[in-house]
């Protein structure tokens, strides 16, 4: 009976091997998306930035035009620190989504680290559950 | 000869031009006069002898005096009497309460703004602003002290001048006494205690050794220079803005020495931008690698110096408006206007431009424009020498930093005639002499109208000095702007509510004493009247008037006019050095002054469907209201009867006259009703009634 189940036991380890190697795999796989994901949070962080350089331009554009209209300078001190104020409040703003950018790309990396680490750990683990098996199917053919 | 007659019960034209004689409109031809002199136009159409004026003190400092008069507090005022040097500080009664040291000269004291905040007074003019403060019984008279902020800083204005639009400027440390170089000449001597601000940084003026070199002590530690290493220089350009995407700092490019370093001067900020952080400029970006080190001051372009100094000089124009106290008309800034934070006069600080911060704006559309005039109406009004602006606000849209806005109203450039706000608006005089006013219309997107005020009188504007509004002098109900002229006679504008068309009289002073300057708190009108401190009053028939009860000194050495009962009686007789006159003994009733001639000279008929007629005055009827002696071309009216007592003065009468027969063939000569010098006494025709004869 026990000699009967030994081959099973051999057939499972190997199974757990392939599991192993195939947890592994996927792992990796998703390790890459995790870098891929970062890569694109990284580039949409320059579109952000770009974007809100383009938005401030525009906003202080309209502000001279605003000021044209009403017929006030537009280099009065006064100009100068509402346009100050103005770059001011865009960089906190970009500034907190950069931030919030870089703290997914940060994830994201650390996602992917975490998944290459399990995957060394998934073919050691299928590695070490396949000799556990064999070591079992070894002792019932004794 | 056939005859008709003219009956005229109104003079609320007032006395127009002689072009406008021959114009046959209602309010030409059957309510003007030809001349009306020393005499006012009433409300109900009549016309009443001038108020004469009492004297209170006398003031013999210097050639030039002008009164203002100070708000206190309730209808507690002060008479502030401004000569060479020196500012009198005068109770209603004459009381001489203080006498101050004052910054300006005679040749100030005519073009001298002055700003009634609460029991404080402000003056601009070619001095540094002053403040005048009542305390506890106690008057100061100072330079306006501007706010001390954080890090001994000066809330005070701050422009960059035109003149120095370009040049540079290089301190040689960030701390402690430092020298300043400048790119170009910009230091003068009377730089020296005056402050600049490097990139927003005050430095203390301690020395200049020439024009281009200054020594200075830096008040607020300067923003660095630093040396930033890069992975690369390139698309960076000197004089751009760089930003951390990270630290958030930033700063202007100063110099950029090779391909992987940028020399940067921080702006507004001590923090340098961090290592590895992305490096952004307008038209490129790169990554800082390293720690940014410290670099030798670069120099900037951005820096100003304080506004108003001995150099640059000192604003001429300031108004309370909204809690704000704004000023204006700065010599070198002069389509610039500086505004004070809400609720405190003497901080300019801009802050960051939050709706109570101060703020400093210029005039957009017109660079050369010289603001005359503020003036805190419904809304701010700016007067400049080419056009008048309004600021539009609303208690739903409060003036702030971010909502100033110069509307035009107009292309009418204002004289340097300080303005008048009225109930009807803003009085003014624009660069051709005529006097105007700036009305709300009522709409919203034209808020103000200019309108003339001096269309048919415009002659007797011969060099406006002052304008002033008085509402009810001597109880009565008329409304007046009284235009002071340079040859020191004045043009009384009768203002009446609702009426299109003002009515003007010309009043002269009493021989050798010119009105020096006008001033009117409420119902009161005052004025420097010679070398007196003097008060109008519709009770006193002449100049200078002052009861004959007991002795006058205040007018010891005058020659003058007794009159009885308010009606002259005799003179000019000499008034000696005890106030007595020898010849008159004092009695109750009795007043001494200087008289005055009036005059009143009636528009010539017009007759518009015959056009030209040879015509004469032939008779002449008046109508008058309590009046004393006075003449119909040249025929003295005296209102003794036959029963009465010769010797007393004569009483006043009222109703209708026995016809006046015009002598003389002259077909273009008119009647006068006058009041020679010497025969003062009270007036108010009612009406006249003309027969023309043709």
């Amino acid at each position: 009976m026990a000699a009967a189940a030994a081959p099973l036991m051999v057939a499972s380890a190997g199974m757990s091997l392939l599991g192993g190697v195939g947890e592994a795999r996927s792992m990796d796989a998703q390790a890459k998306a995790a870098e891929y994901r970062a890569k694109g949070l990284k580039l949409q962080g320059k579109q952000v930035g770009a974007e809100r350089a383009r938005d401030l331009n525009m906003i202080l554009g309209t502000i001279d035009a605003i000021r044209s209209g009403r017929g006030v300078s537009l280099d009065s001190p006064t100009a100068m620190v509402i346009e100050r104020a103005q770059k001011k409040r865009s960089d906190t703003i970009g500034n907190a989504e950069q931030l919030e950018i870089a703290q997914g790309v940060v994830s994201e990396k650390y996602s992917a680290s975490q998944l290459r680490k399990g995957k060394k750990f998934a073919i050691l683990g299928g590695f070490a559950q396949a000799t556990s098996q064999l070591a079992g199917a070894a002792s019932l053919g004794k | 000869m056939a005859r008709r007659r003219r009956f005229q019960n109104a003079f609320t034209t007032g006395e127009v031009g002689p072009e406008f004689l021959q114009r046959a409109e209602e309010e030409l031809q059957n309510e003007s006069a030809q001349a009306l002199r020393n005499v006012i136009i009433a409300n109900a159409g009549g016309i009443r002898r001038r108020p004469g004026s009492v004297p209170k003190a006398k003031n013999t400092n210097g050639v030039k005096r002008r009164i203002e008069m100070f708000d206190l507090v309730g209808d507690e005022i002060r008479g502030l009497v401004m000569t060479d040097g020196q500012l009198d500080i005068y109770e209603t009664d004459g009381t001489l309460e203080d006498t101050l040291v004052a910054p300006w000269g005679e040749a100030d004291i005519d073009d001298i703004v002055h700003v009634n905040g609460d029991n404080r007074f402000y003056f601009f003019g070619d001095f540094f602003p002053q403040q005048l403060t009542y305390t506890n019984g106690v008057w100061t008279l100072a330079d306006i002290d501007f706010e001390s902020s954080i890090g001994s800083t000066i809330s005070q204005p701050y422009w960059r001048f035109s003149a120095t639009k370009g040049i540079s400027l290089t301190p040689s440390a960030l701390t402690g006494s430092i020298t300043l170089t400048s790119s170009d000449d910009l230091f003068e001597a009377g730089h020296v205690g005056t402050r600049f601000r490097y990139i927003g940084n005050e430095i203390l003026i301690t020395a200049v050794t020439n024009a281009t070199t200054a020594t200075g002590t830096v008040i607020t530690a300067l923003y660095p220079t630093i040396d930033v290493t890069v992975a690369s220089s390139a698309g960076f350009q000197v004089g751009e803005v760089v930003t951390g995407d990270t630290s958030g700092a930033e700063g202007v490019i100063s110099s950029i020495p090779d391909g992987t370093s940028l020399i940067v001067t921080l702006s507004f900020g001590y923090t340098y931008f961090a290592d590895t952080e992305t490096l952004d400029g307008p038209s490129a970006s790169t990554t800082v690698s390293g720690a940014p080190s410290a670099a030798t001051a670069a120099a900037s372009v951005i820096w100003d110096e304080q506004m108003i100094s001995s150099v640059r000089g000192y604003p001429r124009a300031g108004v309370l408006h909204r809690n704000r106290l704004i000023i204006a008309g700065f010599p070198q800034a002069p389509n610039a206007v500086a505004a004070s934070a809400t609720g405190f006069e003497n901080d300019f600080d801009l802050g960051q431009a939050e709706d109570a911060d101060a703020f400093i704006e210029a005039l957009g559309d017109d660079q050369n424009a010289t603001i005359r005039h503020l003036i805190s109406s419904e809304q701010l009004v700016l007067l400049t020498d080419r056009a008048c602006y309004y600021v539009p606000e609303s208690e739903n849209s409060p003036l702030t930093p971010t909502r100033v806005s110069f509307n035009r109203i107009g292309p009418d450039g204002a004289s340097t005639v300080r303005p008048l706000l009225t109930p009807e608006g803003v009085v003014f005089v624009d660069n051709a002499g005529r006097l105007l006013v700036i009305g709300a219309t009522g709409s919203v997107r034209a808020s103000w109208a200019v309108q003339e005020l001096s269309l048919f009188s415009n002659h007797l504007l011969t060099g406006p000095k002052s304008l002033t509004y008085v509402d009810g002098l001597g109880n009565r109900s008329e409304r007046y702007v009284i235009v002071l002229n340079e040859d020191a006679t004045a043009v009384a504008v009768a203002y009446r509510r609702g009426a299109e068309q003002v009515g003007v009289s010309l009043w002269t002073p009493a021989e050798g004493f010119d009105w020096l300057s006008i001033a009117a708190w409420k119902t009161r009108m005052f004025c420097i009247q010679g070398d007196y401190f003097a008060e109008f009053d519709m009770d006193a028939t002449m100049d200078l008037e002052l009861p004959y009860t007991a002795a006058a000194t205040l007018l010891a050495g005058e020659s003058v006019y007794v009159a009885r009962s308010g009606i002259v009686w005799q003179g000019p007789l000499a008034v000696n050095g005890s106030g007595l006159i020898p010849t008159v003994a004092v009695a109750a009733g009795q007043t001494i002054g200087k008289d005055f001639r009036t005059s009143i000279i009636p528009s010539p008929p017009v007759a518009k469907q015959f056009g030209y007629e040879r015509r004469r005055i032939s008779r002449l009827w008046t109508d008058m209201l309590e009046s004393g002696p006075y003449r119909v071309d040249g025929e003295l009216v005296n209102t003794h009867d036959e029963d009465d007592d010769l010797e007393a003065p004569p009483p006043l009468r009222s109703g209708a006259s026995e016809p006046f027969f015009i002598l003389g063939y002259d077909p273009n000569s008119m009647p006068e009703i006058s009041q020679e010098v010497g025969e003062g006494a009270p007036f108010f025709l009612r009406s006249l009634t003309m027969e023309i004869a043709y």
